[in-house]
């Protein structure tokens, strides 16, 4: 199969995510027998004969397998979307071709897949390939299907840990029916929460809260952490093998979310009462508040007093 | 990462010492788990070149056991593997003499495993003659009682191969290594089993597991997991770089700690449904009610299936 | 006379006892000194436990240790009317997981006894490559820690399945574990395309090859590996499998077995105690491991083609456990592919309080048949034995009736016995257990 990859609004984070791959990603794409047509970091290939490898695209010469899109569409300036142009036309024309002649669109990055940075009021006027945040429609509109029916499927993260790039690649590649969220994301990677399988579990379990960072309890009550409301594997499938924000005292961006970035402060959780406004799915605020007492109430010394060195 | 050559040396670790301390790993009975646990660790001859390796039983040595046994050599570091026992010979000779000899000059001696620390699954070969180098289960013991002021367990069944780098750098580098009351370095074995585990939603709320063999649930309540009540970083320090039990559903069975192996270790012992040991420092009272409480939500998404689950609001 | 040789790094010590003349092995007598006793250890105790016990039995093998206790564990409800049925899943990632032990075990086997004992036979002083042996390894034990959680000493097998469930995913990990280490192995090891290696027909096909799998075959024909080492010619599979399946083979005829002919004795061993027992089959000794696994599989020319000119002998089995290491890696990934994820990890048993009886489990460990014949009441077991491939190669003789061991040091130097004992991959710490 062949693979093009398109960087629009965005700042390749993705593609250099990629290239923290566990395995070599050229030997990846080898072995998976993924020719990979055109990469604006990677590729070696002349203007001209980029030129043409459109042209034959777009004339139905060769059929195009994976097209990728990194950053989200820019339709700015007042929806010319000439902040991003490419050989004097807005690059969202090309998007537009290269995903109606496409057999997959996979929108790699939180940007691609919902807007993300540039998306939220201002003059770049972001927009993501099939959803604006988290309404369905976007550049494409929500009725887009690819020659293989599905929508745009997406890969938010910002970046996007290299694991659900492969994953995916290899699930299309073998022909196996890819399981789509309601947001048209991945199943086996995004039904998680980056909550689960974070080190300082048991401290949010006891209500130990921190107030400032360099500290090890739990940043979800004050610190921003929007790990337990964030779908992704980042405390299953490790960053680089090895870690994660939350394990190494950052609070979660929600950077997975349509939302992101939200237009709150970061490193600080919107509260009622000392109690976060937005509380992990389908618990109820009362009960939680109650529960939350006794727990932190119960949290045995080791914790509350932080009396372990770790 | 792939293509390196490994027959050509890429990186040496720089060390403080001038020459190359002399590293010497001696076994009682064992299994070789620690060993080949060992095996495992990534970069390991970027730091084994750091040592002159005078016997290990699998890595090239500079001498054989039997030359070992003659206790006419000596070593900065010994490593002791295994339960030890004092009625034990090895290639003809007493494993106890060995040790003595070779503690006198070591500066430091790791206890690998927790055969080695505190008895472990080996001590039941011969109760009253196995133990640990310092402690029989959770009592102080000789043989090694004495020289516990250079003695650094590293617990586990086996160890985890980074725990073992982790020691063995700080001693070229001439780092401090902070123990615990039952002399395991602190920033190791501070954390429990439980911290990171990809399960932790399903115990705070109170999910138990079904069955084995699910991704939901928590398996502390029925299983046999001991994670709460465990000190080690298993699901921070994931093992192979990849995983650990309890993120396969296995359960933890406690095997840093100094009564391992317990029994029924795939069963919980509970008390009119509660576990009857609670995590690490809980009261059971404020426990209970905790899971009262816990009880009494139910999260639609928790006791559904994980991968089923639809993100639209 | 009656030389006295320890020999060490096999997973534990022996002792070698060999009556030469003329500088030749006449006979020999091995002695296993080291006993821990696991079956006591297991007396009394609750039966699940002993899928955290027996894997400590081993340190390179446990995983292999962990498939036959919960066979005989199955085998036991099965035999008290509570039959169990695994999923096709469960079966082959326990499988899957076996093999990648499997391959580990060959692949240090190369390292850290082919090469360097070879090296030493021709007073070659060149040992750099041994950690190649670790690295390989540590690639092998992610992929099966994707599923069993670590790799050593994993429990993740219990009665009705296994404990994991694993997404797409985590067999696409698996597999681009399995993908590193074939690029790793091609590259450092073997010289030449996993596809290619495996369509060698003849010992020709390695003169062309540059790598250290062909310097252990030059090195086996430069000391005459080839013209020694010969056993009974009599081979042993009692494990049943994907990739193999039970039978005994006198030189090329295949026969079927039942383990339940498997019986052992104590070891001859006149000069020292040895805690080691030969495992027999039907009251004569087999060889097992390797070696047999390839000659009954339909898969492998060039191991039946190099028996055809060399026999049983050390180079033929040295060259066994590549083939088979090779012919495996691929295998699994075939394995991996035909995974079903949606059907069930593990199905409800029946109390195990509940249940008395007997059950047998029998594996193809790394070396040969691994059984574990179980003897439980009440869900307690009341006996246990274990019998390892070690004990079926390795045990100790007289000499009118020597084992498959003591058979292929007839005729060498002491020098060349002790190298042609290591052809068989002992495991000092099963043979005893």
């Amino acid at each position: 199969m062949n693979l093009y990859w398109l960087q629009s609004g965005g700042c390749s984070g993705d593609s250099m995510s990629l290239l923290t791959y566990e395995q070599n990603i050229f030997d990846f794409f080898e072995i998976n027998k993924i020719e990979l047509l055109w990469h604006a970091s990677l590729s070696t290939i002349s203007f001209t004969e980029h030129n043409n490898l459109l042209k034959k695209i777009e004339d139905d010469e060769l059929e195009l397998d994976i097209l990728c899109v990194e950053g989200n569409v820019v339709t700015g300036p007042n929806g010319s979307g000439m902040f991003d142009s490419f050989m004097g036309k807005p690059k969202k024309d090309l998007i537009e071709m290269l995903a109606h002649k496409a057999k997959y669109v996979i929108a790699v990055g939180t940007c691609a897949s919902f807007g993300g940075f540039g998306s939220h009021e201002n003059e770049m006027g972001g927009i993501g390939l099939q959803f604006h945040h988290k309404d369905k429609g976007g550049f494409l509109g929500k009725d887009f299907k690819t020659k293989s029916g599905y929508p745009v499927i997406n890969l938010p993260g910002c970046p996007i840990h290299p694991n659900s790039l492969t994953v995916l690649i290899e699930e299309i590649v073998s022909g196996i029916k890819v399981d789509l969220t309601g947001l048209n994301s991945i199943d086996e990677i995004y039904n998680y929460t980056v909550h689960q399988g974070c080190t300082r579990n048991e401290y949010h379990e006891y209500k130990v809260e921190e107030n400032q960072f360099g500290e090890r309890g739990c940043l979800f009550f004050h610190l921003g952490c929007k790990g337990p409301t964030t779908h992704s594997s980042c405390n299953k499938y490790l960053w680089n093998e090895v870690n994660s924000k939350t394990r190494a005292g950052v609070p979660c961006f929600g950077c997975a979310r349509p939302d992101f970035p939200q237009e709150h402060p970061f490193f600080k959780t919107p509260s009622i009462v000392d109690t976060p406004i937005e509380l992990p799915r389908g618990v109820d605020r009362a009960h939680y508040l109650a529960y939350k007492d006794m727990a932190a109430a119960a949290a045995p010394k080791r914790l509350k007093f932080r009396i372990q060195k770790v | 990462m792939i293509t390196k050559n490994l027959s050509q040396q890429t990186y040496t670790m720089p060390s403080k010492q001038d020459k190359k301390p002399k590293l010497l790993w001696i076994q009682g009975h064992s299994c070789n788990g620690n060993s080949h646990s060992f095996l495992n660790l990534p970069n390991l001859e970027n730091l084994i070149d750091n040592f002159e390796v005078i016997y290990h039983p699998i890595l090239n040595s500079t001498h054989s056991y039997q030359e070992v046994t003659k206790c006419k050599l000596n070593c900065d570091i010994l490593i002791f593997e295994g339960t030890f026992d004092y009625n034990l010979k090895r290639a003809d000779i007493s494993v106890y003499e060995v040790l003595k000899h070779y503690t006198q000059d070591a500066k430091m001696v790791v206890a690998v495993g927790s055969c080695a620390s505190f008895g472990g699954i080996f001590k039941e070969i011969s109760p009253e003659s196995c133990c640990g180098l310092v402690f029989d289960k959770d009592k102080l013991t000789p043989p090694l009682i004495e020289q516990k002021g250079k003695v650094i367990n590293l617990s586990g069944c086996p160890v985890h191969p980074k725990w073992l780098g982790f020691v063995l750098t700080a001693f070229l580098n001439e780092i401090k290594i902070y123990l615990d009351e039952q002399l395991r370095p602190v920033e190791l074995y501070s954390s429990l089993a439980h911290h990171g585990c990809s399960r932790n939603e399903y115990f705070e709320w109170k999910v138990d597991s079904k069955n084995f063999g699910l991704k939901e649930g928590c398996l502390y309540y029925e299983q046999g997991c001991r994670a709460p009540m465990t000190h080690s970083s298993c699901n921070k320090i994931l093992w192979n770089e990849t995983s650990s039990k309890t993120r396969v559903g296995t359960p933890c069975f406690g095997c840093t700690e100094p009564d391992f192996p317990r029994k029924n270790l795939f069963t919980t012992q509970t008390n009119m449904s509660i576990p009857q040991e609670v995590p690490v420092g809980v009261s059971k009272r404020s426990y209970l009610t905790m899971a009262g409480i816990a009880k009494t939500f139910h999260i639609k998404r928790l006791e559904g299936k994980l991968i089923d689950y639809k993100t639209t609001d | 006379m009656i030389t006295k040789q320890l020999i060490e790094q096999i997973e534990g010590e022996a002792t070698l006892f060999f009556d030469t003349k003329d500088g030749l092995v006449e006979s020999s007598t091995t002695s296993f000194e080291n006993f821990r006793g696991v079956e006591n250890i297991l007396k009394n105790k609750p039966l699940f436990d002993a899928l955290v016990i027996t894997p400590r039995v081993c340190g390179i093998c446990g995983h292999a240790h962990l498939m036959a206790t919960v066979r005989a564990i199955e085998d036991l409800y099965k035999n008290s009317s509570h039959k169990i049925d695994i999923s096709d899943k469960a079966q082959k990632i326990r499988e899957f997981t076996l093999i990648m032990e499997i391959v580990q075990n060959h692949l240090k086997w190369i390292y850290f006894t082919a090469l360097p004992e070879l090296f030493k036979l021709k007073n070659i002083d060149k040992n750099s490559t041994q950690l190649k042996g670790a690295y390989g390894s540590s690639i092998i034990s992610k992929a099966i820690s994707v599923f069993a959680g670590q790799w050593p000493h994993s429990s993740y097998m219990v009665a009705g399945g296994i404990t994991c469930d694993p997404t797409y995913v985590d067999i696409l990990q698996a597999k681009d574990y399995v993908d590193q280490f074939i690029s790793f192995f091609e590259k450092e090891s073997l010289g030449v395309d996993i596809d290619k290696f495996l369509a060698f027909e003849s010992c020709k096909d390695f003169n062309n090859l540059d790598s250290d799998v062909s310097t252990i075959e030059k090195l086996l024909i430069e000391l005459k590996m080839n013209e020694k080492g010969f056993a009974h010619d009599r081979f042993i599979i009692l494990g049943e499998h994907s990739f193999t399946k039970p039978s005994k083979l006198i030189q090329t005829r295949k026969y079927a077995v039942n383990s339940k002919y498997v019986t052992t004795e104590d070891s001859y061993s006149p000069n020292s105690k040895s805690y080691a027992k030969n495992a027999l089959y039907k009251d004569e000794y087999y060889e097992s491991g390797v070696l047999s696994r390839m000659m009954s599989s339909k898969l492998s020319p060039i191991v039946k083609n190099m028996h055809r000119r060399y026999k049983d002998s050390a180079y033929t089995r040295s060259m066994a456990r590549i083939f088979e290491l090779v012919y495996l890696v691929k295998y699994s990934k075939t394995l991996l592919d035909s995974i079903n994820i949606f059907e069930p990890s593990c199905v409800e048993v029946t109390n195990i309080s509940k249940i008395s009886g007997t059950g047998v489990g029998v594996v193809e460990a790394p070396r040969g048949p691994l059984i574990h014949r179980i003897d439980v009441e009440n869900g307690v077991i009341k006996d246990y034995e274990i019998i390892t491939p070690t004990q079926f190669n390795i045990g100790s003789s007289t000499k009118q009736k020597p084992t498959p061991a003591q058979k292929a040091m007839v005729g060498s130097t002491i020098a060349e016995a002790k190298f042609i004992f290591k052809t068989f991959d002992v495991c000092s710490v099963c043979t005893t257990h």
